[in-house]
């Protein structure tokens, strides 16, 4: 794993006695609301229906044991003892106090953990495929261009008052488990024909109240030119980007108004004239980083043969949340963090320490968060699984569900969040028991729902093979639900089914489309697949018989 | 029996941790929306604003404003939208354990 070095350490712990003497001002009337809100919000704390909420960096969704274990502390003692982890790969404590956030700073930074960059105006929390440097499927782990890009970022006097928040991510695999075309840049590290690595620049993605899909402003950029390249990208944004309108000040409007290839054309005259970093640091620095995300133990080519007699309990488990890994020895293990009774994402402080000690136990003491709101064991190995598998069906986390149906992904809703219109914790627990109900998920296969409580879309509805979006219709809410929408490279923006139905009706309208996929589907196909064969028809007629009773 | 009776309440988020407050008839803030005082009528909530306005000037509170509720058995007071039900009772999903609840658990070591 990445360790901090003595320059990330001072950056952190000057930032929290900043934040200290900031918080200290407030509370003693020196700053009023107006001029501390801007601060707290660099800071990664908003205040939200309850109580005040700080949003903890997780850099590219990796966590040790030892962080797991604070954050553990962190919820019982300050919090309500639960976190959440967000589709950013970040963690909220929903029940904090301003008094105690720069306690809870200074503890955290003891762990090389902080709120930096978790919200406002800047460039986000680098996010990745939480399968990065473990993936069979990787042409090199995106770890190592994320982090780059957060020592570049963080603090870039330039970029420290954009025209809006930031987002990037990054993904080395030819499955895309990073959402790059919904990000305001996403970068795909690919081979050319000579079969040089580079990068495939995506720009322009986003969700909110205006789905854009990202699209390719250069098939392919040298690595050597990747800091002048979006350094020149962020320039032009923070030059064009429209300040008047928050709700057009996204880079995604800005490239709309100029046009694709006009924007392409911009930064290919822009980049020369960024000033390129020295070669030889660049060099030095990567050095270390690969250095610092090599596997902890040799890769090997074979694995053993297990010839034991399994439950097919088990064997559910390995098909759904066991993925192959690059050494063949090991697995990756994804722990869904979606119970029935909790919300998705959601994880209670025993049950962080108890994952910290299994992370310790099979993993190397490394996790990985996912923007599915899950926990990913990157290093188990084969000969482990069993035990793992007996250990997480005691706790409620063997859920043979990754990327299943019952996976859902929701944000926090108007349970927690100030700017919701509607609830989503709920409507993910009636569309969980309802499709239980329905037939084993693996049954169902493949689908994706996603559920946001507003418009700013956290909950990635647009993106969701079935989306749904709550709305406030006269003080009651509503859901609308789309389909057919894809985080994958092959992203597409899901389309409304029908007139938005009451809460109570979510369960029937999801059910009626998960039966007019069985219905219909041929041999294997996926959701998804029988959604672009057949088109709408058969799942707008199916919704309407819903819509109608 | 009377008909419920739509009222006017203050309500805040307290500032040292932002839990939600409701300004009482003794002129505190208090978590309890029981304890809010009720008023009817402009006048009277252009009053109860300008003391939401003192409560933010004497660092108390942020954010004030008034929020309808009704009143109804007892004179419980019911918010009449979900978001106000919600920050006055708890998230309608899994309540937190109140055992857990911040104050309650400094003996913690971090
Ligand atoms: S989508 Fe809306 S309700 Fe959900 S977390 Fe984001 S802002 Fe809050």
């Amino acid at each position: 794993m990445y360790r901090y070095d003595v320059h990330d350490r001072a950056l952190v712990a000057g930032r929290v006695d900043e934040f200290r003497g900031q918080v200290r001002r407030r509370l003693q009337g020196e700053l009023n609301e107006d001029q501390f809100r801007p601060l707290r919000l660099m800071n990664g704390v908003y205040l939200q229906l309850h109580s005040y909420m700080l949003r903890v960096a997780i850099p590219y969704g990796v966590l040790a044991s030892h962080q797991l274990r604070l954050l553990a502390t962190i919820a019982h003692r300050y919090d309500r003892g639960l976190g959440h982890f967000t589709t950013r790969q970040n963690l909220q404590f929903n029940w904090i106090g301003l008094e105690d956030v720069p306690d809870v700073l200074g503890h955290l930074a003891r762990v090389d953990m902080h709120a930096i960059q978790t919200s406002g105006n800047c460039i986000r929390n680098i996010t990745t495929d939480p399968f990065a440097g473990v993936a069979k499927d990787e042409v090199e782990d995106p770890r190592i261009t994320a982090e780059l890009l957060r020592q570049w970022s963080t603090f870039h006097p330039e970029f420290l008052y954009l025209p809006r928040k930031f987002k990037v991510a990054v993904t080395g695999a030819r499955e895309d488990r990073a959402a790059v075309r919904w990000h305001d840049i996403g970068l795909r590290l690919v081979r050319d024909a000579a079969g040089t690595i580079g990068y495939e620049v995506i720009a322009g993605g986003g969700q909110g109240r205006t789905p854009v899909i990202g699209a390719t402003l250069r098939s392919f950029l040298p690595k050597a030119d990747l800091l002048p390249y979006i350094e020149a990208i962020m320039r032009l944004y923070n030059r064009f980007g429209r300040r008047d309108n928050k709700y057009k000040a996204r880079i995604k409007i800005l490239l709309q108004d100029v046009g694709i290839e006009a924007f392409a054309r911009m930064v290919e005259e822009e980049w020369p004239r960024v000033r390129r970093p020295d070669p030889h640091l660049i060099a030095a620095e990567t050095a270390r980083l690969v250095e610092d995300f090599a596997l902890p133990y040799r890769p090997r080519k074979d694995s053993p043969v297990d010839t034991t007699e399994r439950d097919l309990a088990f064997w559910r488990w390995v098909a759904a949340n066991v993925a192959p890994h690059q050494s063949a020895d090991r697995a990756i293990v994804t722990l869904p963090l979606k119970s029935i009774d909790q919300g998705p994402g959601d994880i209670t402080a025993e049950k962080m320490e108890t994952v910290a000690d299994l992370a310790d136990r099979y993993s190397h003491a490394e996790m990985r968060i996912s923007h599915h709101q899950n926990i990913v064991l990157p290093h188990v190995r084969w000969t482990e699984l069993p035990r793992l598998w007996e250990t997480l069906e005691r706790l409620g986390l063997a859920e043979p569900i990754a990327g299943l149906a019952p996976d859902i992904v929701a944000c926090p809703g108007m349970d927690y969040c100030a700017l919701a219109t509607a609830r989503s914790i709920g409507i993910a627990q009636d569309i969980s028991k309802r499709l239980a109900a329905l037939a084993p998920p693996e049954h169902i296969g493949a689908l994706r729902l996603n559920i946001s409580g507003c418009i700013n879309a956290c909950g990635h509805h647009h993106a969701g093979h079935i989306g749904i979006l709550g709305v406030d219709k006269r003080g009651e809410e509503f859901y609308q639900i789309t389909i057919g929408g894809s985080d994958d490279y092959d992203a597409t923006l899901g389309t409304l089914i029908g007139p938005a139905v009451p809460a109570a009706r979510v369960a029937d309208a999801i059910e009626s489309l998960v039966l007019a996929y069985l219905a219909h589907r041929q041999g294997t196909e996926r959701f998804l697949e029988t959604y672009r064969r057949l088109g709408i028809t058969p799942f707008k007629e199916a919704f309407h018989a819903v819509d109608q009773e | 029996m009377s008909s419920p009776m739509l009222s006017q309440i203050l309500t805040a988020s307290r500032l040292t941790d932002g839990r939600v407050v409701y300004f009482t008839e003794t002129g505190q803030w208090s978590e309890q929306i029981l304890e809010a005082l009720f008023v009817a009528g402009p006048e009277a909530e252009t009053t109860l604003l300008a003391q939401g306005r003192q409560g933010v000037a004497f660092r108390q509170v942020v954010d004030p404003y008034l929020i309808e509720v009704v009143r109804a058995g007892k004179d419980d007071p019911l918010p009449v939208r979900l978001r106000e039900r919600i920050r006055a009772f708890g998230p309608t999903v899994y309540p937190p354990p109140r055992a857990l609840i911040a104050k309650d658990a400094r003996h913690v070591p971090v």
